[in-house]
């Protein structure tokens, strides 16, 4: 056991104790599968709204709440233990219609103890921006199909550099239904010779 | 020479005009009418078919047009006249069953092709046919707007084909139309003389022809031009699609690709067999429009469902 005598000492070892533990979350944030191919995708629209996730479900009070707070608090209740329970959101996420196939729950494809990341079947945590791999899971022709260019919209060159949008940029995936849309005016009609008219 | 309208000429000062007049079409056709008639618009009734220019005329034409734009409209435009890719061979692909009528595309394309808002031009045409036939006479082109998709209807883009065999290319008078090395049929508008006759050839109905001066307003103007694609026309000429020659020549998407917002068009080199139109062609059920007329459209329609 070292002994610490100065405060140098201390504050040396203090340090380096936070670069190890900022050096080991930078690397879970970089996590890249082997063999596997990237698609170059602009960002999720997950990212506009509420993110990063974990902002409230955090994992580290997660516990507390009901020892400080005696569960009686308005953030206390938020603080629990994840519940895994399938069940109608009703304080948070209230506006999320899930109507995608039957037996959905969030934490099919949501991961309970990393909430920023998605969750494989296999088990694996991939990033928002790697969702197509989630939904390759069950719909498998059209990720075929998506990887080739078939499926969705990509924009940029047809030569070179593209963005493939992601399956999320065009469907809810809590409810995936491709929604209307409103149409734009039709031409106007030929006028025989007058000039026609402005409408 | 007394005609019967009165009007007093002698042989000799009619054919001493003709000859002034040819005389000087002679040498503005090899060249010295540049230096001997001054005036831009002299200039331009000289100028040599695109293909038969040499480089220096291009340029020379280029500075030219971007100067006269300018002067019209009052805004920098960047005019190209860049040449098509060694090796490629420009293909496009619609999908039908994910098409839903929204007309996106057209008003994507006049935007970006600079057509004519007053009288009005649009390149693409959206077709809608009741679910189970395929009469393009019972088709409704000038449905209203409302929420897309439509229960019981599915929709239908027409728009320039690029024909590897096109008939409106054969039929031009002055050869102002052809097809380039890379699939596009381009047009000269200042070859154009606008006798249509491309346009009764045509069996897709994508030639549109600018009956009155085209009225664009300035704001909405697209600055990247190429010299035979997206160049402001002027009255009495024909224009057609060229899968937005002024973007793919840069490498770019069509307009239109870009903005469906279901990913219906797909755009690519028909000779790279990694590119997704290559793709389409192997893996989809692929159809072109009026096959049976031989001119081998590069404009290909397939299902994806």
């Amino acid at each position: 056991m070292v002994k610490l005598r100065t405060k140098k000492q201390i504050r040396f070892l203090l340090i380096s104790l936070i670069c190890l533990v900022v050096s080991i979350e930078v690397r879970a944030e970089q996590k890249v599968q082997e063999g596997q191919t990237v698609f170059p995708v602009p960002p999720p629209l997950v990212y506009r709204e509420l993110f990063p996730c974990q902002a409230c479900h955090r994992k580290d009070l997660r516990g507390l709440s009901s020892q400080i707070y005696g569960g009686k608090s308005y953030l206390g209740k938020y603080l629990r233990a994840p519940d895994p329970r399938p069940r109608i959101l009703v304080r948070m996420h209230g506006n999320i219609n899930l109507k995608h196939g039957k037996w959905h729950w969030c934490l099919n494809c949501h991961s309970t103890d990393e909430r920023n990341y998605l969750r494989l079947i296999k088990g694996e945590l991939i990033s928002f921006e790697e969702s197509y791999l989630l939904c390759g899971q069950c719909h498998g022709t059209i990720y075929r199909d998506w990887k080739w260019g078939i499926h969705g919209r990509r924009v940029g060159q047809w030569n070179g550099k593209k963005l493939y949008l992601l399956c999320v940029h065009c469907h809810d995936p809590h409810s995936p239904k491709y929604r209307k849309i409103m149409s734009e005016d039709p031409p106007r009609p030929p006028s025989y010779g007058r000039w026609e008219s402005e409408d | 020479m007394k005609t019967e309208y009165g009007n007093a000429m002698s042989r000799r000062t009619f054919l001493k005009a003709g000859g002034i007049a040819s005389a000087s079409l002679a040498l503005g056709g090899c060249g010295l009418g540049e230096k001997l008639l001054p005036g831009d618009f002299l200039k331009e009734f000289v100028q040599s078919h695109f293909k038969e220019m040499r480089p220096d005329e291009i340029k020379e034409v280029k500075q030219r047009l971007q100067k006269q734009y300018q002067k019209k409209y009052g805004r920098e435009f960047i005019l190209g006249t860049e040449p098509p890719f060694p090796d490629v061979l420009f293909a496009y692909g619609l999908d039908l069953s994910r098409c839903i009528g929204c007309r996106r595309c057209v008003y994507a394309c006049v935007q970006e092709n600079n057509q004519s808002r007053r009288p009005q031009i649009q390149w693409i045409r959206v077709l809608r046919f009741k679910k189970g036939t395929m009469n393009f006479e019972e088709s409704e082109h000038y449905y209203e707007a409302g929420m897309v998709p439509k229960e019981g209807y599915y929709t239908m883009p027409i728009q320039c084909q690029n024909c590897e065999n096109p008939p409106c290319v054969k039929v031009c008078p002055t050869k102002a139309t052809w097809k380039e090395p890379d699939g596009i049929v381009v047009i000269d508008y200042n070859w154009c003389i606008g006798c249509r006759y491309c346009m009764a050839a045509c069996p897709y109905w994508a030639r549109r022809f600018n009956f009155a001066e085209p009225e664009i307003p300035t704001e909405e103007l697209n600055t990247n031009l190429h010299y035979l694609g997206n160049r402001p026309r002027m009255r009495g000429v024909v224009e057609k699609c060229t899968f937005c020659v002024q973007r793919t020549r840069r490498g770019r998407y069509p307009a239109c690709v870009e903005v469906c917002p279901v990913g219906a068009r797909k755009f690519g080199n028909i000779l790279d067999p990694a590119s997704e139109i290559s793709l389409v062609l192997e893996n989809q059920r692929v159809f072109r429009l009026k096959e049976d007329l031989d001119t081998q459209p590069k404009f290909y329609y397939f299902f994806s469902i």
